[in-house]
């Protein structure tokens, strides 16, 4: 089968509805804390931490610790990596969304 | 929501791909808001401040004390120079502020009415307060300055709660991946802001009355005429950087310190403006061609 479906394209790292969550959250140019993306995706901190870990083994977000006052913050941000990868990985769903028959 | 493969199976079909593109839309949607709330936040912090020291450089001026006593003779300078020259800096930082707002992807969902209206009012009470005062019923210093400083207490308790939320808010910009300077009409327009602020402040201590008026009045009629055009300041506010916006900042409280001291100096008031007037044109000259950031949405 010479034809590319466009599933190929999918991205396994996105393929959960939470990671593609965090990675839609997470834009080029948005930086954003532990606790305010958990409540933007209304997930728990256990969940938020796994999808968090394996994108970032994937190296799709970039994880910087800090400060504000006295109280210790965890901020989130796509890399590079990350942003071509989910920029493929949706061009793939809206090629499965619109039905489009696979490329010869 | 889990850090499961959704229910559809490990690769989405037509439906389950659309329902995560939508999904993906509508975090994205949050996240804007989210930033749009901050930015609020940072326009009432910033604009708190201008506010007060506009509110101080009336007071401390003397405000229509000057503009009625001075340059009776006409000799010296027009105390109404010194009025138009702490209130053209402040319409130019309205017309940003409001460019700012428009800028907002959801200016109207960012902040409930009834906090709006406690802002407005809060911004407002100290202005008219000063400007009866002081202006109007000539009130002696002392109690004018312990009246409107009592007044001013709302909005700086907003300007501090603003600031802190700025502060402690969990979605913010990262510095910049990205720099260009100004478009070529932002450019000229920065520039051009600063040089006539500098103008107006330059004349206001001189015996050109009929050239400061003329110019004053030029920048008003042009302000308004230029506002939603590609020159105009809303267009500026959107496109501005860090630096351009300091650069406002520092010609911003130059204007109103020198109006306080043309006000009341002994000093050759012609070379005071003058030099003052270069003063406030530089900053805005110089950004003009600073790099401003490029964010990609």
């Amino acid at each position: 089968m010479n034809a590319h479906h466009p599933r190929h394209d999918l991205d396994d790292a996105l393929l959960t509805p939470l990671r593609f969550s965090v990675m839609a959250a997470l834009r080029a140019d948005v930086e954003i804390d532990f606790a305010t993306l958990r409540d933007l995706l209304e997930t728990d901190d256990s969940a938020l931490s796994k999808a968090i870990s394996t994108l970032s083994a994937a190296g799709y977000l970039a994880v910087r610790k800090g400060f504000v006052g006295n109280r210790p913050r965890t901020w989130l941000t796509a890399t590079s990596d990350g942003i071509a990868a989910m920029r493929i990985h949706v061009a793939a769903l809206q090629a499965i969304a619109a039905g489009l028959p696979p490329a010869p | 929501m889990n850090d499961q493969s959704s229910a559809v199976g490990p690769q989405p079909g037509t439906d389950a791909a659309a329902e995560l593109l939508q999904a993906g839309d509508a975090v994205g949607d949050r996240v804007r808001a989210a930033i749009d709330a901050r930015t609020q936040a940072v326009i009432d912090a910033w604009m708190a401040v201008a506010v007060l020291a506009y509110v101080l450089a009336v007071m401390l001026s003397g405000g229509g004390r000057a503009a009625i006593g001075a340059g009776a003779g006409g000799t010296e300078p027009t105390g109404l120079a010194f009025a138009f020259l702490i209130l053209v800096p402040f319409l130019a930082a309205t017309g940003l502020e409001q460019g700012l707002r428009e800028t907002l992807h959801s200016a109207n969902r960012v902040r409930p009415r009834l906090h709006r209206a406690l802002v407005t009012a809060a911004s407002m009470l100290p202005l008219l307060v000063v400007l009866v005062l002081v202006v109007l019923w000539q009130t002696p210093r002392p109690l004018a300055l312990l009246i409107t400083t009592v007044s001013a207490v709302p909005l700086l308790v907003l300007a501090t709660q603003s600031a802190r939320r700025v502060r402690d808010w969990g979605v913010r910009r990262p510095s910049p991946a990205w720099r260009a300077p100004l478009g070529a009409a932002s450019m000229t327009a920065t520039a051009v802001l600063g040089l006539w602020l500098g103008a107006i402040t330059a004349l206001s201590g001189t015996t050109f009355m009929i050239a400061s008026s003329i110019t004053v009045i030029g920048f008003l009629f042009t302000m308004i005429l230029v506002r939603d055009s590609r020159w105009g300041l809303t267009r500026l506010a959107g496109e501005w950087g860090r630096a351009q916006w300091t650069a406002f900042g520092c010609s911003y409280l130059l204007v109103l310190g020198l109006a306080v001291v043309l006000a009341h100096t002994s000093w050759d008031l012609p070379t005071v403006s003058i030099v003052g007037g270069a003063c406030v044109a530089a900053p805005l000259v110089i950004a003009a061609f600073r790099p401003a950031p490029i964010w990609t949405a």
